[in-house]
């Protein structure tokens, strides 16, 4: 991993925050905002098998610190649910070690919706008893767009990303 | 055997100890920049406001554009002129009724002056979050505090500060899901004063909550501060509601409301500085 891929990948993750609070919250779906930063960081983590623990460590880091500037009261809520499911997607690559395309969407949407959950699930954990506005967990339409909504802009990133590789 | 035994029973342990020792220092570096949280976000919003306003900007131009294509250039701006001189008006209103029911001794107390009593801090509006939280570019070095109420220039409540840094504070609206509004309905009835309280669900939207069940509310009744809780001024608009949620057998009612404020065509927005909140 070279210094180049790091700073470029760090520049994302910022501008993408960003974006995410700004630009996008306006193009919001029932208040759901696509999350690129977890989106990306997801990707980098699900195409790239060989990927190593202090790697995910560092993505996490880089990722959840934007989003916990940007969105929370601390520095961590982020930086810990995004290691989290590293880690868990890294255990989900390695149990489900296939290289056959057969079932690849299926199974991206699977993982992604269920780390998605477990994602979502974290943070609000911490926004209901940590966060000093103590919101309060609500299963809403909000949620269940934010998954599809964040789906297929996921989707849609990936196919781009393999429509680029193979060109 | 027992030595290749005993050399990857030290390996595992070797691993655990790799694993927890990194945790440890993951946790700690946590912390410290916790400690520094403050300075740190400042500065990160310091850096990052011309961008954020860029793209804030940019987003409501292409929202309104979108809009317009689907819905007629024409149409749109109208809609908004509309929708601005109507919040206009219902304030009056809602200061107007509030006087009659009131009887209030100095009924020559015109609008203006209500309004002017307020000290205002106007601020731009730079970022969303998905927990109805905005950010503002004006902190403590402008004389913000927390829990200070904010509105536009219709006296529409948006919400209360929240969090505030040197340049910059966060904006809870009153359609996150942990803020509660005591709010009275106004309807033709003059007589009558409802009270009750507009919650947040999130996503931009709120409820009303608490009206007595015997109570006859109707959709189009404006909703307004009440300040009995003495968080916000009074007869701030709040919203209106479009239909109501009756069960004679609990106490209260429920209603499903629309609210006034409009958070993503908004671009400034104004902190009331002076405003005694209770403790």
């Amino acid at each position: 991993m070279n210094w180049q891929k790091i700073l470029g990948l760090t520049i994302l993750f910022f501008l993408f925050a960003l974006l995410q609070k700004s630009f996008l919250a306006i193009f919001s779906i029932f208040g759901a905002v696509p999350n690129l930063t977890f989106i990306v960081f997801f990707l980098i983590i699900f195409s790239d098998k060989k990927q190593k623990n202090y790697q995910i460590v560092l993505w996490s880091f880089v990722a959840g610190f934007f989003l916990d500037i940007f969105l929370h009261s601390h520095v961590g809520p982020e930086i810990i649910a995004l290691a989290v499911i590293g880690f868990l997607l890294k255990i989900a690559r390695v149990l489900l070690r296939n290289d056959k395309d057969e079932g690849g969407v299926w199974r991206f949407a699977t993982l992604f919706i269920i780390i998605w959950l477990i994602y979502k699930i974290l943070i609000m954990i911490y926004l209901r008893f940590i966060d000093p506005l103590q919101t309060p967990i609500i299963f809403n339409l909000q949620f269940i767009v934010e998954i599809f909504y964040n789906f297929a802009v996921a989707s849609a990133t990936l196919k781009i990303l393999s429509y680029e590789k193979k060109v | 055997m027992q030595s290749i035994k005993n050399f990857s029973i030290r390996k595992k342990g070797k691993g655990w100890l790799k694993f927890v020792i990194g945790t440890l220092a993951f946790l700690f570096l946590i912390w410290v920049l916790n400690i520094f949280v403050l300075p740190i976000k400042n500065s990160f919003f310091a850096f990052s406001a011309p961008m954020q306003q860029f793209f804030w900007s940019v987003g409501s131009s292409s929202s309104s554009f979108l809009a317009s294509l689907t819905g007629g250039g024409r149409l749109a701006k109208e809609n908004e002129l509309l929708k601005q001189e109507n919040q206009k008006l219902l304030s009056q209103i809602a200061a107007l009724k509030s006087i009659e029911q009131a009887n209030q001794a100095q009924n020559d107390i015109s609008i203006a002056c209500q309004n002017a009593s307020f000290n205002i801090v106007m601020a731009g509006v730079i970022g969303l979050d998905d927990n109805d939280i905005i950010s503002i570019n004006k902190g403590q070095a402008d004389g913000i505090t927390e829990g200070m109420p904010v509105i536009n220039q219709q006296n529409v409540l948006f919400g209360s500060v929240f969090k505030v840094y040197k340049n910059f504070s966060e904006i809870k609206l009153i359609s996150n899901k942990s803020s509660v509004v005591n709010v009275k309905v106004q309807g033709d009835n003059l007589d009558v004063e409802i009270d009750g309280a507009v919650k947040g669900t999130g996503g931009l939207n709120a409820y009303l909550d608490l009206v007595p069940v015997n109570s006859e509310i109707n959709s189009e009744d404006i909703l307004v501060t009440s300040a009995i809780d003495k968080l916000f001024p009074k007869d701030l608009l709040v919203g209106k509601i479009i239909s109501k949620q009756k069960n004679d057998q609990q106490p209260f009612q429920q209603a499903q409301i629309s609210l006034f404020f409009d958070v993503k065509a908004v671009d400034n927005l104004f902190v009331i500085t002076n405003y005694k909140r209770a403790n």
